[in-house]
């Protein structure tokens, strides 16, 4: 069912292959590195710049090539930025206004800019924690069976019959005040990471029987079969012959989940209790500018460049996450999650 | 068969307890207080007589006396909406979901399963297009600005929906096609592969080979094949859409049951989250079962294995 | 499958349509309104959101009842003005003849006594039982003798069932009164476990009480019994008479010119005598086992027949004839009322709408005809519309409230860090250095007045608020540098807290700016929502704190007693003598101008020296009416009596 010699130069270079075969893969690849590229190297400018307010002239302005913000205060608020970056600060400036601004008379660009990052940061680590714990619990119940399997499995299944967005809020609300303290209240930071690892805890289930399922068919295979036989622990049995075939399949299965937490944290966000103001987020700012769908005020670009940067993510995270999931695991992770 | 049946109802009763005991302990334990339903401060002996009114003046005992009233499928009293019970609230607004859910469910098979199913035979084409643009469309779009979006667009530019509200045939279509969306990405995403893999196994080449016709070939043989996946999708699928959507009840105000736990859960109203909780884990498992069952039914493998 | 599931979904779809159609057979209303969010309750003593109290005038009618413009009492249930005796203590009310309950009673005076007395039983739960518990005299007394009687009640009851006691329910039952049946058989049990020389006796331990073999079961009867022999006689003392049935005499704690107002609020109004048929029992006494007065909470149900109850019966222009969860309210006009065919608007339906948007585009599209308050997130382009005259729909409307940011003034540390604003000095640079114009012009752009003082300048007749510290990060500067911080050095990260939703985000985000900007200070943003933010509030776990408050009635004590040491809703946690003897000073002064320039002068006390709050403005909002509706009348508090509208189809 699984080949065995997927971590063999050869077999991930067919993997490689059929990756760079699919055209939705490569172009959603390109998109996610050219935005990834793009806002890192304006993440100077917009770290200092993101919660610059402008309430003089700047409230709600539309998309101008022409700067409205003052130059002052952007000036004042620009920290340390790497000698390398430097020449670009007259370009960053002009474009502040490029896509308008909120509000508060804050620059959209560099909020989309840092909310790109932000979401990216919250999805990756959603995804991270969904992978641990998932690949642990799987993997202990794969390898033990009998009845750890039976009791770690109805756990899962009792966690399934639980809706998820209630498991995501108070999985928030229960986290925010212990986690907080642990983190030193700084709250800012301390906010993302209860927001990760509430979407994360929630994710995990499916990777959890994912990796049960892929455990529990390798240790039938025959190698497994022999090295138990010459008196190996199941400990060493996983590393050594388990874990190199479990990559590929959780990775691709890991690729999916990205999207969805970015999802879930828009969803959040609408509900009030995503990223925490002044931070932004792509889903922040989508549901912020949902205010613009109204007969009365068009402040289109509140709407349309949030959502449309969100929804480009999306369908390029998806396909890239398809595209290593034909690359990296054409069969098996399909009937897993069916 | 009937073994097997009952063997899952009485693991399916047991996983409702456990779902029970495990909300009942987050909503315990998470800060904030249910009773608290203005903005203005409770007053430590209000407080005092509300939790002994609603039995919450200790925990083990509230524990017991809430799981006493469930076993009686009375869910008790809730604090945002004092006038009225945890049972009036379910029998107010599970029909109205239900009816929308299985509504959407029902588009998402009737237009995901042949947009998959065409552009997994079809290869390149427009079917193929649509579905996949439909398929991601679902997907990458939140609700809450499809929604958003269709209100705006049919209710007041062309005036030819009512703006929210339930009761009518006229107020289905809107919040439905809004609720169906990632639904249809999904199953037309499922059908497309389970498709585009059961028409590479031999026996279909087989079949084509012995010269059967093609239509019959995708049809008959694929197809059952192709639709397994989507028909395991659906289980737990039916029970999340039939229990509700905020975003659509909120945006279209639908009076139905997906507000609750999200509300439930922001107020922390342990009756009410309690009860949606314990519905949505109930329909859970039912859909799963029945699915399980139509899974018995429809592959010949299991069947002769069933009987 | 794919066309079984599409017959499947053309027969809902069939069923839908042939439901929807049979539901339709009520006429249509005359006049369809916004209810916002949720109808809470309609309990009237229960109530708290405006949304409610509009419906709860409707549908009963107080003492007194509101002006539809000014909201200065005017007559209601009983004449205007009422009899008040010379020391201002003794106020006197006099039934209408006329007065009907929606099923044809007679309104009576003790209609009005069931119902005050209801609202300030423990039970009840009332947010506005301070009403009468201020003001009417032993009513205090009453509410806090019962309130003990339901601790120890409580504790009794469930240790009665076998579960352990708390140290707090220990504790009352070895001090509160009513629990000496409790402490005289544990005495008795120590004296007879001496006497046989036991062991397991610990005499004078407290905590020992909870585990003694008492006869916790008859202890509890015996308790209980005592209690509801002794509750008649126990309310006597109550300063509430009715020498005949149209007559309704109050005698207060101190002179109150405003009580005719008080008596307008939904939370007195009377209630009908039918509701006794669901109080519930325990045994035979007409209490819980708790101690506590309920009444079934279907009440308030049109529809609800259980042991003979009628249904919802109420005394208003309206009765209530259909209420859908999460749908719509019907009203109807009730016949017996006085005027009932003089009201023009025969019946109203008020639609629930989740989402502010979508009633605002349920508006436009003709659905519904009002829209009490616009609070869609782009309403300063709907303010703009209806200042400009673009819109004749759209009235602006100045309402008596106030958005203001709490100082925390009585903790030294909170979460581990020193809390600056204990000093005064600290306060007054935050207040100084935030420029409430440009939050009220700026960011939320549809005509608040931005606010120097706690009360709203022209809501309170006969009160002028005092000037307040405006703009001015010079001075603001130099009292942090006073304070021992110059430019913001030595201050600790400072934490905003706000519920997140609405504009609260923005305006802190716009305040936190100011302060950065003009004191040197680092703010860090802590949005919350709502129920961890009422949490953190009330136990203020904050240093500043953004909260709202609204009139309840026409006196500026309904703002300033907020700040008085001890006020439950007191967040600042503020206490000054000076301040709480301003206000006694005015609760006795019987000459009105005194009162008021007494009130002006606790207010500038708060306002420009010691600053507990720091306010930001006074809302305005956007009311929606459609042409062809008359008789409503924006005012400062929302509050529209429907028995004036009349429609133009």
């Amino acid at each position: 069912m699984s080949d065995a010699a997927a971590t063999s130069p050869s077999a991930s270079m067919t993997g490689w292959g059929r990756f760079r075969r699919n055209r939705q893969a490569c172009l959603g690849g390109a998109f996610l590195l050219a935005m990834a590229i793009a806002s890192g190297v304006a993440l100077p400018w917009s770290l200092a710049w993101f919660d610059v307010e402008n309430l003089a002239t700047g409230v709600r302005h539309a998309p101008s090539v022409k700067s409205v913000t003052p130059e002052e205060p952007l000036d004042r608020a620009v920290g340390n930025v790497p000698t390398a970056l430097k020449p670009l600060g007259s370009v960053m400036r002009g474009a502040a206004s490029w896509l308008g601004h909120d509000e508060l008379g804050r620059s959209l660009v560099f909020r989309l800019a840092l909310g790109l990052i932000v979401s990216l940061a919250v999805a990756a680590g959603a995804t991270a924690t969904a992978l641990i714990l998932g690949t642990l619990w799987g993997a202990t119940a794969g390898l033990l069976g009998g009845r750890t399997d039976l009791l770690l499995m109805r756990v899962v299944d009792v966690l399934y019959g639980l809706p998820y967005i209630l498991m995501v809020i108070l999985m928030k609300v229960a986290l925010t005040r212990p986690l907080t303290a642990a983190l030193g209240g700084r709250t800012r930071y301390a906010d993302l990471v209860i927001l990760f690892l509430a979407i994360g805890s929630v994710s995990w289930l499916t990777m959890a029987r994912v990796v049960r399922g892929l455990v529990m068919s390798l240790r039938h295979e025959g190698f497994v079969e022999a090295s138990r036989a010459m008196g190996a622990g199941p400990v060493w049995i996983f590393r050594r012959h388990m874990l190199p075939n479990l990559v590929g399949p959780v990775a691709a299965y890991a690729s999916l989940v990205v999207p969805q937490a970015m999802l879930q944290e828009a969803f959040l966000s609408f509900l009030g209790i995503g990223v925490q103001p002044p931070l932004p987020s792509l889903g922040r700012l989508a549901a912020d500018g949902v205010q613009a769908i109204n007969p009365f005020v068009g402040f289109w670009w509140l709407l349309v460049f949030p959502c449309g940067l969100l929804a480009l993510m999306l369908v390029a995270l998806n396909g890239v996450g398809e595209g290593l999931r034909e690359a990296l695991d054409p069969r098996s992770t399909r009937k897993m999650l069916a | 068969m009937m073994r097997m049946i009952a063997r899952r109802l009485v693991l399916g009763a047991a996983t409702l307890a456990c779902v029970y005991a495990l909300t009942f302990l987050m909503v315990v334990s998470a800060p904030g207080n249910p009773l608290q339903t203005s903005e203005r401060n409770l007053a430590p002996e209000v407080a005092a007589a509300l939790r002994a009114r609603y039995d919450m003046d200790h925990n083990g005992r509230y524990f017991v006396q809430l799981l006493l009233g469930i076993l009686r499928l009375d869910f008790g009293p809730t604090f945002q909406y004092p006038d009225w019970t945890c049972n009036q609230i379910l029998a107010q607004s599970l029909p109205v979901s239900a009816m929308l859910g299985l509504v959407a469910i029902l588009l998402a098979v009737v237009v995901g399963v042949p947009l998959g199913a065409m552009s997994a035979v079809r290869g390149r084409g427009w079917a193929s297009g649509l579905g996949l643009s439909l398929a991601l469309a679902g997907v990458c779009v939140p609700t809450f600005v499809t929604g958003s979006c269709l209100l705006l667009v049919f209710a007041v530019f062309l005036r030819v929906a009512p703006v929210g509200g339930w009761g009518t045939l006229a107020h289905l279509p809107l919040p439905a096609v809004t609720l169906a969306l990632p639904f249809v990405a999904y199953v037309t995403r499922l059908t497309r592969a389970g498709m585009t893999e059961a028409l590479s196994q031999d026996y279909i080449r087989t079949a084509l080979a012995k010269g059967l016709p093609r239509r019959q070939v995708v049809w008959k043989h694929a197809f059952p094949v192709a639709f397994l996946p989507v028909l395991t999708y659906l289980g737990p699928a039916t029970a999340q859409a039939m229990t509700g959507s905020f975003v659509v009840e909120k945006v279209f105000s639908v009076p139905g049951m997906g507000q609750h736990f999200v509300n439930a859960a922001l107020n922390r109203d342990p009756g009410l989250l309690i009860a949606t909780v314990l519905v949505f884990s109930a329909m859970v498992i039912a859909f799963n079962l029945i699915v399980d069952g139509v899974h018995v039914c429809v592959d010949p493998r299991l069947r002769s294995r069933a009987a | 499958m794919v066309r079984g599931a599409l017959i499947l979904l053309l027969v809902l779809l069939g069923g839908a349509w042939l439901s929807g159609r049979r539901s339709d057979v009520r006429p249509a209303p005359d006049f369809r309104y916004v209810h916002s969010s949720d109808v809470h309750t309609l309990d009237p003593a229960r109530m708290s959101w405006t949304q409610d109290l509009r419906i709860a005038l409707n549908l009963w009618e107080g003492l007194c009842a509101y002006d539809p413009s000014t909201l200065s009492p005017v007559a209601g249930a009983a004449g205007y003005p009422p009899e008040v005796s010379p020391d201002g203590l003794t106020w006197t009310f006099h039934l209408r003849e006329d007065g009907r309950w929606s099923n044809g009673d007679a309104v009576r005076s003790s209609d009005f006594v069931r119902g005050w007395r209801r609202a300030m039983e423990p039970g009840t739960a009332a947010d506005y039982a301070f009403f009468v518990t201020n003001h009417v005299a032993g009513a205090r007394a009453y509410a806090e003798w019962r309130t003990e009687a339901m601790q120890v009640l409580t504790a009794l009851s469930r240790r009665a069932e076998g579960w352990p006691l708390d140290a707090r329910q220990v504790e009352a039952l070895l001090t509160l009164e009513c629990a000496r049946p409790v402490r005289e058989a544990w005495e008795a049990l120590k004296r007879a476990s001496a006497n046989a020389g036991g062991e397991g006796a610990t005499p004078g331990h407290a905590a020992a009480l909870g585990d003694a073999a008492l006869p916790w079961r008859e202890l509890h009867a015996e308790v209980m019994r005592r209690h509801v022999a002794r509750m008649d006689e126990q309310f006597a003392e109550v300063g509430l008479e009715t020498p005949d049935e149209r007559t309704l005499v109050g005698r207060l704690v101190k002179p109150c010119p405003f009580f005719s107002d008080l008596v307008a609020f939904p939370a007195l109004s009377p209630i009908h005598e039918s509701l006794e048929l669901l109080r519930e029992r325990w045994g035979d006494a007409p209490l819980t086992r708790e101690g506590l007065v309920t009444y079934d909470a279907q009440w308030t149900k049109p529809d609800y027949r259980k042991s003979g109850y009628p249904g919802l019966v109420t005394n208003g222009p309206y009765r209530l004839a259909d209420w859908t969860f999460k749908r719509s309210l019907r009203l109807e006009v009730n016949p017996f009322h006085r005027e009932a065919a003089r009201i023009p608007c025969r019946s109203i339906e008020a639609v629930v709408y989740d989402d502010p948007n979508t009633a605002l585009l349920a508006f436009e599209s003709g659905d519904v005809d009002f829209i009490p308050t616009v609070e869609v997130s782009y309403d300063h382009e709907i303010a703009r519309l209806a200042r400009s005259g673009e819109r004749a729909d759209f009235h602006l409307c100045s309402l008596a409230g106030t958005y203001f940011f709490n100082f925390n003034c009585c903790d030294a540390v909170v979460d581990g860090r020193p809390n600056p604003f204990v000093d005064a000095r600290v306060r007054r640079a935050f207040c100084l250095a935030v420029d409430r114009r440009a939050i009220a012009e700026q960011v939320l752009q549809r005509g608040d007045r931005p606010a120097e003082a706690f009360v709203p300048p022209g809501t309170m007749p006969g009160y002028e608020p005092p000037a307040g510290l405006g703009f001015d990060p010079a001075s603001a500067q130099s009292l942090l540098a006073e304070a021992g911080f110059p430019h913001g050095e030595g201050l600790p990260v400072i934490e905003l807290l706000f519920n997140t939703g609405g504009p609260h985000g923005s305006i802190c985000q716009a305040a936190a700016r100011m302060w950065e900007t003009h004191l040197g200070v680092r703010i860090e943003l802590r949005g919350k929502e709502s129920k961890t933010f009422a949490e953190d509030k009330a136990s203020r776990r904050f240093m500043i704190a953004r909260a709202n408050w609204y009139a309840d009635y026409n006196d500026p004590t309904t703002f300033l007693d907020v700040l008085s040491c001890g006020n439950g809703n007191n967040d600042s946690g503020y206490c000054r003598e000076e301040y709480d003897a301003l206000l006694a000073a005015a609760s006795v002064e019987r000459d009105a101008t005194r009162r008021m320039s007494l009130l002006r002068e606790a207010e500038s006390l708060i306002a420009s020296h010691d600053c507990p709050i720091l306010p930001l403005f006074h809302y305005t909002s956007v009311t929606a009416i459609r042409p062809g509706v008359t008789g409503l009348t924006p005012n400062a508090r929302l509050l529209f009596p429907f028995r004036a509208v009349s429609v133009a189809r």
